[in-house]
């Protein structure tokens, strides 16, 4: 193990070899009984970990059992809590980390799923046009023409 | 978190494979208990029991008011706590024995919550709101403790959520990096960063 890869692998599992994957231990005590660097390293390390590691001051009596009882004051009763398991059903499952500035979906939000779809959606609009002007055009060619006919039909047997 | 109740947790995690079995010991008919396991407390809740909610809602407030004191600030810790177990009873079906164990489900409810919080609100820094006076009279040791962790504290609100997250959940709550990967719906490769660029960051704000 060379010494960066020591002190790469302090800063992601901290000093606690324990909690070190179990291929890369030996190697770590074989590199702090060697180098006076690693053990350098590892005693800062050490230290660093012990104020990540400082407790949270823990409630007192009286609080924890006030918080205690309002939340079993505040449980829903049993029809609502039976709506509440059906709808809550992401409590627990795990959130995926939001979408940062310079993602597609974040600068450009819904437009980004739009986009692909403009063209579709010119080509409806176009054909759909086109297909009432044709239909207008149509009922109106036929109609002249069924109104020749009928002028030209009265003319031949000299009815006009 | 007090070291009695981190070694309490150190030792429970190493109990991992033997708390199905103690489900089946203690699930037996008779009176909810103290010393029945989270596991078996849960399916009891499962069942309505609120006496066993209760037990179990006392054995973990402090961590869950602790994780969320780190993530979010002290200000809200505790209305978040109260909403975490609020949300623990009434989707309590949702927990599966043998899928997960009770607390890593507990801290993914925890994390969700205190992700939300944050993602609701404005992001400030967490150290800019006035800590919560406990109300036993402290010694010396006690007022030097809340000042260590609220320095702690405001160094945390300039990490990203996620590694905020990662970085309480692996130190503070002495859970292994797969479990914390486990909790947070990533790989385990993402965690380790995590854990790597945080401890990092820290460094350089604490210094």
């Amino acid at each position: 193990m060379t010494p960066e890869e020591f002190r790469a692998l302090l800063d992601t599992y901290g000093a606690d070899l324990t909690r070190w994957p179990h291929a890369r231990r030996q190697a770590a005590h074989k590199l702090l009984q060697d180098s006076g660097r690693a053990r350098s390293d590892f005693a800062d390390a050490q230290a660093f970990d012990s104020v990540l590691m400082q407790s949270e001051p823990t409630l007192s009596d009286t609080r924890r059992k006030n918080l205690v009882d309002s939340i079993l004051d505040h449980l829903p009763d049993e029809v609502m809590s039976r709506q509440g398991r059906d709808m809550d059903v992401k409590s627990s499952a795990p959130r995926q980390p939001r979408a940062t500035r310079g993602s597609p979906v974040a600068e450009a939000g819904i437009s980004v799923l739009v986009r692909p779809l403009v063209g579709l959606w010119v080509g409806c609009l176009a054909f759909g046009i086109l297909l009432g002007v044709g239909l207008y055009l149509g009922h109106q060619t036929l109609h002249v023409s069924a109104e020749s006919d009928w002028v030209g039909t009265l003319t031949l047997f000299g009815m006009n | 978190m007090s070291g009695m109740s981190r070694t309490a947790a150190v030792d429970d995690r190493h109990a991992t494979g033997t708390w199905m079995d103690d489900i089946a010991v203690k699930l037996g008919p008779g009176p909810t208990s103290e010393d029945m396991t989270d596991e078996a407390l849960m399916l009891r809740v499962q069942t309505g029991d609120k006496e066993a909610f209760r037990l179990l809602v006392a054995r973990h407030i402090d961590r869950i008011v602790g994780t969320a004191r780190r993530i979010v600030g002290a200000a809200e810790a505790e209305d978040i706590a109260q909403d975490v177990f609020l949300k623990v009873w009434t989707a309590r079906d949702q927990w599966a024995p043998g899928h997960a164990r009770f607390r890593t489900w507990l801290y993914r409810v925890a994390v969700n919550r205190c992700i939300d919080h944050l993602r609701r609100n404005k992001p400030g820094s967490i150290d800019d709101v006035p800590e919560i006076e406990d109300d036993t009279p402290g010694p010396l040791a006690q007022c030097e403790q809340r000042e260590d962790a609220t320095r702690l504290r405001s160094a945390m609100s300039h990490l990203s959520e996620h590694q905020r997250t990662a970085i309480t959940l692996y130190y503070h709550e002495s859970l292994t990096a797969g479990e914390v990967a486990e909790i947070m719906g990533l790989r385990l490769n993402a965690v380790e960063s995590l854990l790597k660029r945080g401890r990092q960051k820290l460094r350089t704000v604490l210094k």
